[in-house]
């Protein structure tokens, strides 16, 4: 079946909920997997430029991604929601992919306390996660970003990456305390406006 | 990691959301053209693997078992070219399951 269907059948497409695209594309829908890629591609690239990863990486990692997924389709139980699960597949990849860079980066780092970021936002500004992340080191965001991010579990990252599962708690928490403070400034900033 | 869930939720939610400085980039269309790809690749195989298991299953047939069928017409009283035309059904139907489990395998 042609993802490019006839218009009548992208409007209906464009009508259903995740899950039932997913049933339609687990019996070989290909327009109804074509409408989850249109849904939740650039938002997989997204997620893949926050772990780390450049623009043309992110856009290699994301089409393999949704290739798997489609691949994999046929086995998938609707267990967790879509956008949930093409974000693991999209983080396995990514630790595939960037495995050696990504355990230099988590190990690189020492694993003392910092202090969190305290600059002001702007006042009346929105909640911009890509700024907060900016405020994390490299290894914080990674963690982060494949912890909360993609939903993978902390022992997962450490197995991929063949780092101490304690390394990698310690950046999330540290991690999570400086995006946690920064985001706190966001809501303060909104209450006051 | 942390016991504070309402969070980690609005953070998993945060995660969701399109970051506004980076754009596209086409990644969609090019997520889409791939499965296009994908999907006519697949097509092909199957298509591919369903002619050669009939190409061979009829070969072996009209090889080993030509005068079988045709006393099996004969025996029916129909024509040996429908008991062909069943078997070459029969063939096509087993070679396209078999290639899609291949395929899904």
């Amino acid at each position: 079946m042609p993802i490019r269907g006839p218009p009548g059948l992208a409007r209906r497409l464009a009508l259903l909920p995740d899950d039932q695209l997913v049933g339609l594309a687990a019996g070989g829908d290909r327009a109804a997997f074509g409408e989850l890629a249109r849904r939740h591609a650039r938002f997989v690239r997204d997620l893949m430029r926050r772990m780390g990863a450049d623009a043309a990486l992110a856009d290699d990692l994301t089409q393999d991604a949704f290739i798997d997924a489609m691949r994999s389709l046929p086995g998938y139980r609707l267990e967790a929601p879509f956008t949930a699960w093409i974000r693991t597949v999209a983080a396995r990849l990514y630790l595939k992919r960037k495995h050696k860079d990504a355990r230099t980066v988590v190990m690189a780092e020492p694993l003392d306390a910092e202090t969190p970021d305290r600059r002001r936002v702007d006042p009346g500004a929105r909640i911009d996660l890509n700024a907060a992340l900016q405020t994390l080191s490299a290894a914080e965001r990674t963690c982060v970003t494949l912890c909360h991010g993609a939903g993978l579990t902390g022992q997962e990252i450490a197995d991929a990456l063949d780092v101490p599962l304690g390394t990698v708690k310690s950046h999330v928490t540290r991690g999570l305390e400086k995006l946690r403070w920064r985001l706190k400034l966001y809501k303060e900033n909104a209450d006051d406006a | 990691m942390t016991p504070d869930s309402d969070f980690e939720k609005q953070l998993f939610a945060l995660y969701g959301d399109e970051a506004a400085d980076w754009a596209d980039d086409g990644v969609t269309d090019r997520v889409l053209r791939e499965i296009d790809r994908e999907t006519r690749m697949r097509r092909t195989a199957l298509a591919a693997a369903a002619m050669v298991g009939v190409a061979l299953s009829m070969a072996l047939l009209a090889a080993f078992a030509g005068p079988l069928v045709a006393r099996a017409a004969e025996m029916a009283g129909t024509p040996p070219l429908m008991l062909w035309a069943v078997m070459l059904a029969g063939g096509v139907s087993f070679g396209w399951a078999a290639a899609r489990l291949a395929l899904d395998a």
